[in-house]
């Protein structure tokens, strides 16, 4: 890789990047140690410049990262990216390339119809012949994956799409998410040149797809290119700040990274094209084989992929100018600290990692060590925080006048005002200059012009500020219970705010209890620290108040405006008018419809399944019990293995359509009569509608 | 023939239920055949209907999603091993 002309590049921004950082570091701990208060316990205030300087150098990375940001911005771009090196090129035939879209309990019309938008985007632009869909699922309840059987038999049906998109559900869910691809990659990796990865919640314009393959194509080292996805599609207040925040400020960091990292970037699992072959050489994840919360399958496997990548000499890339990739927020605070907990639990595995595998990247370890620190920093913030409380109160200076770490000093001096206005600078600076770059851009009309812009900025600048000590104290719940290896459920993800309800809410009561617990130490120990405690104590207190304000939807043209509000990428527009599949008789299970439903006249050979011995004997019981005792009278696990064995299925119909009036059957064959009849048209929204729809929309 | 016969009404419900429309012609096809049946002397009970309906009448079935790529089996390849 130093062979590469963009290798020096790369090590001059990165010795310079480190340079800026350990110099503000330095300066940092030098102004903290003029502010410590006289007497203070030696340890104490040697931990606390070790917790400072750890937190300083990760909170300075994010500014300074912004900071190239904004310099390569102004500066129209970095002239070594992918993109500014690859000229645009028209026609010529594409390579093989799947696209694949893992899910596993996800909303399916909704994903569907994000997958259905980028597919005729595709067909409209006539690339569509070098491209295959795969829908590679890990649901496992059957109510959910018989969904998405159907969803995707209408959506080839609407869209024409036979022998073009696949629907995969593996029968053992080993490792999640990576081992959902690499079964697909063991199957079929090797018909296509490239991958390209959604995830349930990602879209992906033509244009993009096709600017990643052509990349690819001029880039042969390039192991994978990463798009930087911009939030979309938010209705709640929280994922409205989420997208506004990404929108806003994202540009700055994507670029800043994009330009430090050069070939060493990070994959981040989705919205990014794969060489296959070299990633399947070469990206294999074993499960972990260390104690506890380092043993078992890999969570968080994207880092760790692009790092095994760059070990194998390959370049991993992160190409923000390359538009038309979009993601969603999670819709409420709940949902946001539930996807932290999975990630923060994933993240901390990467300690094994870092410990066991060799010959690693220093990018890529530092990458790693970021990601872990992302929520390590919130137990260091609270240690740090105790600890200043702590020097405060054993001092022999007078009382506190200012908390933590001016806490106690008789000298309020100018070393103190500095260092807390270095600090201000440093959190609060990206977000400055992510502004001013949106108005030397001459963007701020996209935002609903200056004035809303800046306004929607402190909006959210306050809302953050808010939430920064219940993020604090929950991420710290969070690494405690990583480390001592309490298990973490593994479910989909509520993408749209409709799973909202009371339960979720009990993730806040250890942080609360936390909270609770500290300002009673405080105000017993120290009374005179109580006032400084709690404008940390009191957002985690009101966390449920604060999070159901947050998970309200706002009205469409209300607040954080961001461009997709006023210009709205055909994609987009496309995913949003696409309807759902409507359920074929309402009222009656996925299941009970599948049986219910007439087989074809003769099942497939394929499916055609001569089944002897202790296996046929099973599932013949399960008929049987099934056609007694009807659909309640079968566990999931059960449901799943009839469903899986078309003639079992078969024979079950032929049981139930014979049922009894009164009998389980009978009483849902009744319901069956009651309901509407049902069109011959392919449920869902016809081709022609829906491009109608569109023109509608985005017109 | 009596409209309200169980059979008969359960055949109407399985051809709505594959679709099939259930018009005036549809209905008549179905009572002739019906008729045909007990002229004939047929067993005609809900366990052979079923397959009957399938003889008689051009059911669509379930939409199957199609089946998938021939396979091209590969392997992937760990670190270190």
């Amino acid at each position: 890789m130093a062979d590469q002309p963009w290798y020096t590049v790369a090590r001059r921004r990165r010795w310079l990047l480190a340079a800026l950082v350990i110099s503000q570091t330095l300066a940092g701990l030098w102004l903290l140690q003029q502010g410590l208060p006289a007497g203070a316990p030696g340890w104490a205030a040697m931990l606390l410049l070790v917790v400072f300087a750890t937190l300083f150098l990760w909170i300075g990375l994010g500014f300074w990262t912004a900071a190239f940001g904004f310099f390569f911005l102004r500066r129209g771009g970095d002239r070594w990216s992918p993109d500014h090196q690859c000229p645009e090129e028209a026609g010529g035939e594409l390579p093989r390339t799947a696209v694949i879209m893992p899910i596993c309990h996800e909303p399916v019309q909704r994903t569907l119809n994000n997958l259905a938008a980028t597919y005729r985007e595709l067909q409209q632009r006539g690339d569509l012949e070098a491209f295959d869909f795969f829908v590679l699922s890990d649901s496992e309840d059957p109510e959910i994956w018989l969904e998405e059987q159907a969803a995707c038999a209408d959506l080839c049906a609407r869209v024409g799409g036979h022998r073009r998109i696949f629907y995969r559900r593996r029968r053992i869910r080993l490792n999640y998410k990576s081992g959902n691809i690499a079964d697909f990659l063991r199957r079929w990796g090797q018909r296509y040149r490239y991958l390209v990865v959604l995830d349930a919640d990602s879209l992906l314009e033509a244009d993009a797809i096709v600017r990643l393959v052509q990349l690819m194509e001029h880039r042969p080292r390039a192991g994978i290119i990463q798009t930087a996805p911009r939030l979309a599609r938010a209705e709640t207040r929280f994922a409205r700040l989420q997208q506004f925040a990404n929108r806003c400020y994202g540009r700055l960091y994507s670029a800043g990274l994009a330009a430090v990292q050069l070939g060493d970037a990070t994959y981040w699992g989705h919205n990014a094209i794969l060489r296959t072959s070299a990633f399947m050489r070469h990206c294999g994840l074993r499960r972990l084989r260390g104690p506890g919360l380092f043993s078992g399958p890999v969570l968080s496997h994207d880092y760790i992929e692009s790092a095994l990548m760059g070990r194998a000499g390959l370049e991993v890339w992160l190409e923000p100018s390359i538009g038309g990739s979009f993601e969603e927020s999670p819709p409420t605070f709940e949902d946001d600290l539930i996807r932290d907990r999975r990630w923060c639990r994933g993240n901390l595995q990467h300690l094994w990692l870092l410990a066991t595998l060799d010959r690693l990247r220093p990018v890529h370890r530092l990458a790693l060590v970021t990601g872990i620190l992302c929520y390590l920093a919130s137990p260091l913030w609270l240690g740090f925080l105790g600890l200043s409380g702590y020097l405060g109160v054993h001092s022999e200076s007078p009382p506190p006048v200012l908390p933590g770490l001016v806490g106690g000093s008789a000298s309020f001096s100018g070393a103190s005002h500095l260092l807390m206005a270095l600090t201000a600078t440093l959190l609060l600076g990206p977000r400055i200059l992510a502004l001013v770059d949106q108005a030397l851009a001459r963007r701020t009309t996209l935002f609903g012009g200056a004035a809303r812009l800046l306004a929607s900025a402190i909006g959210e600048t306050l809302v953050a500020l808010t939430l920064a000590p219940v993020r604090m104290v929950t991420h710290s719940v969070h690494v405690t219970r990583a480390l001592l290896n309490l298990p973490t459920g593994w479910h989909g993800q509520n993408r749209t705010g409709s799973q909202h309800n009371r339960t979720q809410w009990r993730q806040f009561l250890w942080p609360m209890a936390t909270a609770g617990a500290i300002l009673v130490l405080v105000h017993w120990q120290a009374p005179e620290l109580t006032p400084w405690a709690l404008p940390v104590i009191v957002p985690v207190l009101a966390t449920p108040l604060l999070a159901h304000w947050l998970a309200r939807p706002v009205p469409a043209r209300g607040w954080w405006f961001v461009p997709e509000d006023f210009r709205r990428p055909p994609v987009l527009a496309r995913a949003d008018a696409g309807a759902g599949l409507a359920p074929l008789w309402p009222g009656l299970s996925r299941f009970e419809q599948r049986v219910l439903a007439p087989p074809s006249a003769e099942p497939a050979a394929r499916n055609r399944q001569d089944l002897h011995g202790s296996k046929q004997q099973r599932l013949a019981r399960l008929v049987e019990r099934c056609a007694f005792g009807g659909s309640q009278a079968l566990s999931a696990p059960e449901i799943t293995l009839l469903c899986e064995h078309p003639e079992a299925l078969r024979a079950l119909h032929y049981r139930v359509w014979q049922a009894e009036p009164g009998t389980p059957w009978g009483r849902v064959l009744e319901r069956l009569a009651q309901t509407p009849e049902r069109h011959t048209e392919p449920a869902g929204i016809g081709i022609e509608e829906m491009e109608q729809q569109w023109v509608e929309v985005a017109s | 023939m009596d409209v309200t016969d169980p059979l008969y009404q359960r055949a109407l419900l399985y051809l709505r239920a594959a679709g099939h429309e259930t018009g005036a012609r549809t209905r008549l096809r179905l009572q002739e055949h019906f008729h045909r049946c007990r002229a004939d002397r047929q067993d005609l009970t809900a366990a052979t209907l079923l397959p009957q309906l399938h003889q008689w009448f051009d059911l669509p079935g379930q939409a199957h999603m199609p089946a998938p790529p021939r396979l091209v089996r590969g392997s992937v390849g760990y670190p270190g091993g």
